[in-house]
């Protein structure tokens, strides 16, 4: 077991004057599983390579256990990777494609046989010990893809993208026997993904990147309810945070958030934040999750001051939920609401906006002006 | 598989004995086609990187004699063809891609021999280390002896050879042999779909050798090789196609699939000049003045088939966030990626783009 610690790492390909990644600092907890999650070309493989070994570290310092490894062969690292297009052999029967890593490292016989056969019985794989590649389904094949890690008993596993191969279904299945396989081996597991659901679901710790910086790295709740910007609002989340360009506008003592047909009264609880950060009266961005935008008389009463007038333009229905796609003044919003209300297309609707969880955003900067704790609005009890 | 590997099995099989093919460190390095003894144990020097040791086993003269005369009388012609592929091979590397294009109608001057693993028609792979040189024996022997190990695992049982001094290898698969190679061969089931199962193979070589070897390479394949007299045009595609990989910054390239990027590398620096030239038309925006990502906006609807849901998969953003990028995109710079017309002109803008950044 051992931590990882990244500590100011950059890295510049050859020929490049940008970085890919730009002084990337994580610490990592032993037995932690860390997801990095971001759109593709942010660095998060590249930096999965770096601990690895697979791309040189232009800049910084990394640490595996107590070790600096930057000039550490990656053999010699103590990891195991898995990656998107994970490597099995289709000549080599599952023993073997689970085998075969440690006889190249000419592990001794009869300890490969024993791990072998230990990591197919934490995978339940044993009775596919002789069968070929070819003869198992996708989650089997994943499943031996993770027993060729296992069974090198590394201090931490890497995994690229490991599940992106997979159809939906398998993937949710798959996410799960992931997670219940850390908790076996209690090891560090650092895990890329670009799906925010895989990230959200997994982690204990995410780390969301764009362009080579770290946008925040904290638990997934924290994530999702006090995003640092405008960046990782957007990104975690389904169907994503609405965000509409407004000002904040002061209208004797109290504040308002005002866009084309939209005001909206702020709570009283983040008037000094917003006075201190000097936005009074500038252009902001006002985040609203979807679940946070309410149909039901009861928020209507409560944050009287927060309703506004919405056509719907059109219904997704989802089963347990529906998706409204509406137009509120000259901004599109989707509202996630309780199927048990009817809604058709070109309808007029009221939504109240739950002032406990609205995020301002500096329009120029883009970070988030107070996070959305600090709020004290009414709080809604159904 | 070197040509010492059929004799050699025989005479193991033969006297029971085991045998261990083994990079020789350069500290330890005898004389080829020598026997030595190191540590009580006998070995026989089979190339300057590679020797073969007997463990526990105790020969007379005789039979010393006897085993090294065989193993070096039967190296025939597959060493033959071993070292002219070398020779070819260490000469391309400095070509550019248009010598290479010509190089390819040159008549073949290898003279292919007989081998068990050499049937055609088949294909070469080109697996080549990124990043900078190896420079010490114990990085030297893991390359040396893992990525060996892992083509057999991939491949099957068939020929390889390490050349040059960056310790490149290049493997031969013949084409009977892919599907038993490809995981998923049902998925390529349409003759046409050669270049994709190909393309899997390459992806599997290159995932295994980062698991298993923990190497970072790039693997490029040749053209079709029908016989033996195109096997030297069957090299050079591999070494254009490597060529061109590195030009579009992918892992892996197969020769076949490589036409567009081989046609946008050959293009004259004034037709390249008239392209862009021309592509700032429609909206008098230079390109320089396009939006950072459009690239990337190209690069995922092109690979999502102009399906808009799914390049939103792949570039994993909302779809009515990649709408909004398209209709930005299409109101800058006058072309809509949707469109098949403009979406070529986009994709090919786009590898023009990689290559430049490539070569800067």
């Amino acid at each position: 077991m051992a931590r990882v610690h990244l500590h100011h790492i950059t890295k510049t390909y050859s020929g490049a004057t940008e970085p890919v990644v730009k002084d990337f600092n994580l610490d990592i907890e032993d037995k932690e599983f860390v997801v990095f999650v971001g759109p593709s070309g942010c660095g998060k493989t590249t930096t999965l390579r770096m601990i690895a070994g697979l791309e040189d570290i232009t800049g910084g310092d990394l640490i595996i256990g107590d070790r600096r490894v930057n000039d550490v062969a990656p053999k010699d690292r103590d990891i195991a990777m898995v990656f998107q297009n994970y490597a099995l052999y289709p000549h080599m029967s599952v023993y073997q494609n689970m085998a075969f890593g440690l006889k190249l490292r000419k592990v001794p016989k009869a300890e490969i046989d024993k791990r072998v056969h230990e990591a197919a019985r934490i995978l339940d794989i044993e009775h596919l010990l002789d069968r070929k590649p070819k003869a198992l389904s996708g989650g089997q094949r994943q499943r031996v893809a993770l027993g060729r890690a296992i069974v090198r008993e590394p201090q931490v596993f890497l995994m690229d993208e490991p599940l992106s191969n997979l159809d939906a279904k398998l993937r949710v299945q798959m996410r799960a026997e992931i997670r219940k396989l850390h908790q076996r081996l209690q090891t560090t597991m650092i895990y890329v993904t670009h799906d925010q659901t895989e990230a959200m679901t997994m982690g204990d710790r995410i780390c969301v990147m764009k362009d080579g910086i770290i946008q925040q790295a904290d638990t997934p709740q924290v994530v999702y309810s006090q995003p640092k910007n405008i960046f990782v609002a957007g990104f975690i989340g389904s169907p994503a945070m609405n965000f509409i360009k407004g000002d904040i506008i002061a209208d004797g003592d109290k504040l308002y958030f005002r866009a084309p047909g939209i005001s909206i009264l702020l709570p009283e609880g983040r008037y000094n934040v917003l006075k201190s950060s000097g936005v009074i009266g500038k252009p902001v961005i006002l985040g609203v999750r979807p679940e946070d935008l309410h149909n039901e008389e009861l928020f209507m009463s409560t944050y009287p001051e927060a309703v506004v007038d919405a056509k719907v333009e059109v219904v997704e229905h989802m089963g347990s939920e529906v998706y409204l796609h509406v137009n509120i003044g000259s901004s599109s919003m989707v509202a996630r609401v309780n199927p048990r209300f009817s809604f058709h297309p070109g309808s007029e609707v009221k939504l109240a906006v739950d002032l406990n969880k609205i995020h301002i955003f500096d329009a120029e900067t883009e970070e988030s002006i107070g996070f959305s704790h600090a709020v004290e609005a009414p709080a809604v009890t159904m | 598989m070197g040509w010492w590997t059929e004799p050699l099995r025989r005479w193991t099989e033969a006297l029971a004995i085991e045998s261990v093919v083994e990079y020789a460190p350069a500290t330890s390095r005898s004389a080829i086609g020598q026997w030595a003894n190191e540590n009580l144990e006998w070995y026989i020097q089979i190339d300057e990187a590679t020797r073969v040791r007997f463990p526990g086993w105790h020969p007379t003269d005789a039979m010393r004699d006897a085993l090294l005369w065989t193993l070096f009388n039967s190296r025939g012609a597959q060493a033959g063809l071993a070292d002219a592929l070398e020779l070819d091979y260490r000469a391309l590397l400095d070509k550019d891609v248009g010598e290479l294009v010509r190089e390819m109608s040159v008549a073949a001057p290898i003279q292919a021999g007989s081998c068990e693993f050499w049937s055609y028609p088949g294909y070469l792979f080109l697996v080549r280390r990124k990043g900078a040189l190896v420079d010490t024996d114990e990085a030297e022997n893991a390359f040396a002896q893992m990525i060996p190990d892992v083509l057999r695992a991939v491949l099957g049982e068939g020929w390889h050879r390490v050349l040059g001094e960056r310790q490149d290898v290049i493997a031969y698969l013949p084409a009977s042999k892919v599907d038993e190679a490809v995981l998923d061969a049902a998925d390529f089931a349409d003759a046409e779909c050669m270049t994709k199962r190909l393309e899997s193979v390459a992806k599997l070589l290159v995932s295994a050798i980062a698991e298993d070897a923990y190497h970072d390479v790039m693997v490029s394949v040749s053209r079709r090789i029908e016989q033996p007299r195109q096997l030297y045009a069957g090299l050079v595609s591999a070494v254009l196609a490597a060529r061109l990989q590195r030009l579009d910054n992918v892992r892996t390239a197969v020769y076949g699939d490589t036409l567009l990027s081989m046609f946008s590398a050959l293009a004259t620096q004034d037709a390249v000049d008239a392209f862009w030239q021309g592509l700032g038309e429609r909206c008098q925006v230079p390109v320089d003045a396009w939006p950072e990502d459009w690239l990337e906006i190209v690069r995922g609807v092109i690979s999502a088939n102009l399906n808009i849901s799914e390049a939103a998969r792949i570039l994993y953003v909302h779809r009515n966030t990649l709408i909004h990028k398209i209709d930005r995109l299409e109101q800058i710079t006058g072309y809509d990626v949707r469109n098949v017309t403009d979406a070529m002109i986009l994709y090919f803008a786009a590898l023009l783009k990689t290559q430049q950044i490539a070569l800067n």
